[in-house]
């Protein structure tokens, strides 16, 4: 079976930009925020709601970090990929800010549960929001997210991936078909 | 020579050490306040990722070394010169204390971070390390990152250290992408690290029974550690008669009472003795004993002191077993010679005590640390704050906040001193030679 194109460049595009106004209707501007990408994609995301997010407030400062999971993921002792120690980069207070954690699917919500412990260990923020450019459903966890791209209904056999340019060089996303 | 007046007019800020520190200690903890943070478990790592967190937030840049050290470092005006490097461990022993080397590396943060924000770069390069694996706990082998750092024990030998659960650290290092090469990159040459030190707690009761705000160490007592077995034979309870046994663990027990009689004795230097674990097999109630192993501990700050202790212990073993028809084996697992730290640092240490008012006293660690490791390639100090009530490797270990704030503020300024040579104390860094020239 073909891949689908869920999203192409310009979808992706107006669906950060919409997520992006919503952000700042939510929090009434970006005084206290900051984001939090998890990574691989979710860094890049993050990175793109940060510009969008100054651009639109005009000279405002809205911090953005990276945040590698892997010490807090629930199947730590079986990942067979190296152990990245220094692989977050968040070089801002958490205590006390309104965080955005931003990833590129939801699926499971493992990842973000994960990505919560990890936040909640470096500091306490005010509150955590979850922004996803891809809600593909079967949740396994209590997860739900704020800010949300699109939301397509999938099979557990499909697999959604998103790209973009930083890392694959275009803007799409596909769903993969078994 | 030495100046009275304080040393820079920077201060460390307390509050913001103690969030740090309770930060830190969140992460690992027990339902008894204990800290679980086994070297290279979950808690350890997410330590570590806490502790990078706080670096990047001070604009300090962090990687990891060959042996899984942290290390952030602050550019010196002159690249070239030797760094100053101030660090301690974030791991711990099973339900140890809070305090137990996070001090030293909190402590270690707020220093760099202090003269970050003065604007101003240091003079000379500085360091913050953040050794792993400095708790024998895990691998039998204490302070694994420094020892890789001093290049002090062979690559192989490291990574051929096992836990409990049969797991080599080179795999649980091959797990971070780190191979043998790497290990032996983790030694850094003698001259790349000017001076280091570490602010530790202190883990006995001198300081608090002196009433004393720090400790200068002059020199690290080290350990000689002996596995004794006694071998013999495992029979009924009930059927063998006293004088046919061959109990291996009654001959233990007398060597037991043996180390706690014979460290007791008046000596010029003292030598503490411990036999911290027992193994009997078959360990049942109705079996006479038929292997018996103790584990024993002995320390002290004279090599000479301490051989002696050693000889007459191990004559006493061979006695015991001779007396009862028992075979005994004997290994040694580690015998290292007592460190004497640096005596221009500490003369600078008490000098930063003397200006800022802290009431403190020169004394000797028992308990070894990473910087003795860090003597070997560089000018090394260490400095103690009190321990509640002698309390450690343990929940109930505490250590006061001003006593953290003032070791901490001597931290700084020492490393001041040492990392920005144009207002540091005459005399600190003229002194040519010295045991690390």
């Amino acid at each position: 079976m073909p891949d689908v194109v869920l999203m192409d460049e310009t979808e992706v595009r107006r669906a950060l930009d919409r997520m992006a106004f919503e952000m700042l209707e939510r929090f009434r501007g970006t005084e206290g925020l900051g984001l939090i990408g998890i990574r691989t994609r979710g860094e890049f995301m993050a990175r793109r709601f940060q510009g969008a997010l100054e651009r639109l407030e005009g000279g405002a400062r809205v911090p953005a970090g990276a945040l590698d999971i892997t010490v807090y993921r629930d199947d730590f002792d079986a990942l067979q990929e190296h152990i990245k120690v220094a692989g977050s980069q968040i070089d801002f207070e958490i205590r006390g800010r309104h965080i955005i954690l931003v990833d590129d699917v939801l699926y499971t919500g493992r990842s973000v549960r994960a990505a919560i412990d990890a936040i909640m260990d470096l500091g306490r923020p005010s509150s955590i929001a979850l922004a996803v450019l891809v809600d593909r459903g079967h949740r396994e966890l209590p997860i739900t997210a704020d800010f949300v791209g699109r939301t397509v209904a999938t099979a557990r056999a499909e697999q959604v991936q998103v790209q973009l340019k930083e890392v694959d060089g275009q803007d799409r996303v596909l769903l993969m078909k078994p | 020579m030495a100046p009275t007046q304080a040393l820079t007019s920077l201060r460390i800020d307390p509050e913001r050490l103690a969030r740090d520190l309770a930060g830190l200690a969140r992460i690992g903890i027990g339902d008894d306040g204990g800290v679980n943070r086994l070297a290279f478990s979950l808690a350890d790592l997410r330590g570590r990722h806490y502790m990078i967190h706080l670096l990047q937030r001070a604009g300090i840049a962090v990687h990891m070394d060959g042996i899984g050290n942290l290390i952030g470092r602050i550019a010196g005006r002159d690249p070239g010169a030797p760094a100053v490097a101030i660090g301690s461990h974030i791991d711990s022993v099973p339900g140890g204390g809070r305090f137990d080397g996070s001090v030293g590396v909190v402590a270690a943060l707020e220093v760099a971070r202090t003269i970050r924000e003065a604007g101003t770069p240091p003079d000379r390069p500085l360091e913050v390390l953040i050794f792993v694996a400095e708790e024998s706990s895990r691998f039998g082998f204490s302070t694994i990152g420094s020892s890789a750092m001093a290049g002090d024990t062979e690559p192989d030998h490291l990574l051929g250290l096992t836990d409990r659960g049969g797991r080599r650290l080179g795999d649980i290092l091959a797990r971070f992408g780190i191979d043998r090469e790497d290990v032996a990159a983790a030694r850094r040459a003698p001259g790349q690290i000017g001076h280091y030190l570490e602010l530790h707690i202190e883990q006995g009761r001198v300081l608090v029974e002196e009433g004393k705000r720090v400790g200068v160490v002059r020199a690290v007592a080290a350990p000689c550690r002996l596995k004794v077995t006694f071998i013999g034979r495992a029979d009924h309870s009930g059927a063998t008669p006293m004088e046919l046994r061959r109990d291996a663990l009654a001959a233990a027990a007398r060597l037991v009472a043996f180390v706690e009689d014979v460290c007791r004795r008046e000596r010029p230097t003292p030598v503490v003795g411990t036999v911290g674990a027992i193994e009997v097999k078959p360990g049942a109630m109705n079996v006479v004993p038929g292997e018996a192993t103790v584990w024993i501990d002995m320390r002290s700050t004279s090599r000479p002191e301490r051989d002696t202790v050693r000889d007459a212990v191990l004559d006493a073993a061979r006695r015991l077993a001779g007396d009862r028809m028992l075979r005994v084996a004997i290994e040694t697992v580690m015998e290292d010679d007592p460190v004497p730290l640096d005596p221009a640092v500490c003369a600078l240490l008490e000098r930063c005590c003397t200006a800022r008012g802290v009431p403190y006293r020169v004394m000797d660690s028992g308990a070894g640390h990473d910087a003795m490791k860090m003597a070997r390639i560089a000018r090394a100090g260490l400095l103690f704050v009190p321990s509640r009530e002698g309390v450690s490797h343990n929940p109930l270990e505490w250590t006061a906040l001003p006593d953290i704030a003032a070791g901490a503020q001597i931290l700084l300024d020492a490393v001041h001193a040492l990392a920005a040579p144009t207002v540091a104390a005459p005399g600190v860094l003229a002194a040519p030679g010295g045991p690390h020239a």
